[in-house]
């Protein structure tokens, strides 16, 4: 079922994750200021917060979290946490 | 040599007269995998194209909600996606996830002091995904997407089968000038409860 599509990707006349893209990628964040990038993220619906306005920083926030001294919006977890919930409270904390 | 992929799309019947007259169009949402666009299965890994837009057409007929089937018949329609004078990032080769995540690494870089959580929500928190695709479609030449997935199917839904393993080929396709309106053929119908 491979074949086809790795022999359309032999056809010379495809421009497949090429130099250019990277190229584009690099030129774009190395020009695009803290500002405009937000708008960008926020064209493309992603809303971001400033922790360092708004929040302690998110190692504080989550040892503060697991001494529960600290309220914070996550859901207060067990002790026993699978992979994916701990993957959440550290990226979510 | 021409640079055309065949592509399958399973839908609702009553859709392929629309679609054979104006050509596919998608209605933005973010549960979908690659970002805003039309979706096709194209050959890769897994079952046939065709077989797995038959049934991606069955599941999506039934409203769990309402416990109801929305549509009876299905039609799986086949096209020639044109893939020359165009950008993609294929996502099924080593290259094509570096430069995902060259990007991703980079926006992460600097974001260093912000904070998505609010980002990660719907569709088992994969609405990161689709707006980071949003977010270089936006920002660069892409246009298409090709990627393994893993989709639940009828039998994946009942049995609440989640996996990060992809189970079928997909191409997301931002811009419907790609697609061959003259190409667009019923290649099977059938009934959404005989399967």
């Amino acid at each position: 079922m491979m074949d086809s599509l790795r022999e359309l990707k032999q056809n010379e006349n495809l421009v497949i994750n090429s130099n250019n893209l990277e190229e584009e990628f690099d030129a774009y964040f190395d020009n695009v200021s803290k500002e405009d990038l937000i708008n960008d993220l926020s064209e493309a619906g992603i809303e971001i917060q400033d922790i360092e306005k708004d929040h302690v920083s998110v190692f504080d926030a989550y040892i503060c979290n697991q001494n529960e001294n600290y309220t914070f919006k996550t859901h207060k977890k067990s002790s026993s946490q699978s992979v994916e919930e701990n993957e959440m409270e550290l990226l979510a904390a | 040599m021409p640079a055309t992929i065949t592509a399958y799309h399973g839908t609702d019947s009553n859709n392929v007269d629309d679609i054979k007259k104006g050509n596919f169009i998608y209605k933005p949402d973010k549960s979908h995998w690659l970002g805003n666009g039309i979706y096709f299965f194209i050959d890769g890994i897994g079952e046939e194209p065709i077989i797995l837009a038959s049934k991606w057409a069955i599941a999506q007929s039934w409203n769990n909600k309402e416990k109801y089937y929305a549509y009876n018949n299905y039609s799986v329609l086949k096209t020639e996606v044109d893939l020359e004078n165009t950008s993609i990032l294929d996502l099924t080769s080593d290259e094509g996830l570096e430069l995902y995540n060259k990007y991703r690494n980079r926006l992460l870089d600097k974001l260093e002091y912000y904070d998505l959580r609010e980002n990660y929500s719907g569709n088992s928190g994969f609405e990161y995904d689709f707006k980071l695709f949003e977010h270089i479609k936006n920002n660069s030449s892409v246009d298409i997407i090709i990627s393994h997935i893993y989709i639940k199917f009828t039998k994946e839904r009942k049995a609440l089968v989640k996996s990060r393993i992809p189970n079928c080929t997909i191409i997301s396709i931002a811009d419907n000038n790609y697609l061959d309106k003259e190409s667009i053929d019923e290649v099977r119908k059938g009934r959404v409860n005989d399967g």
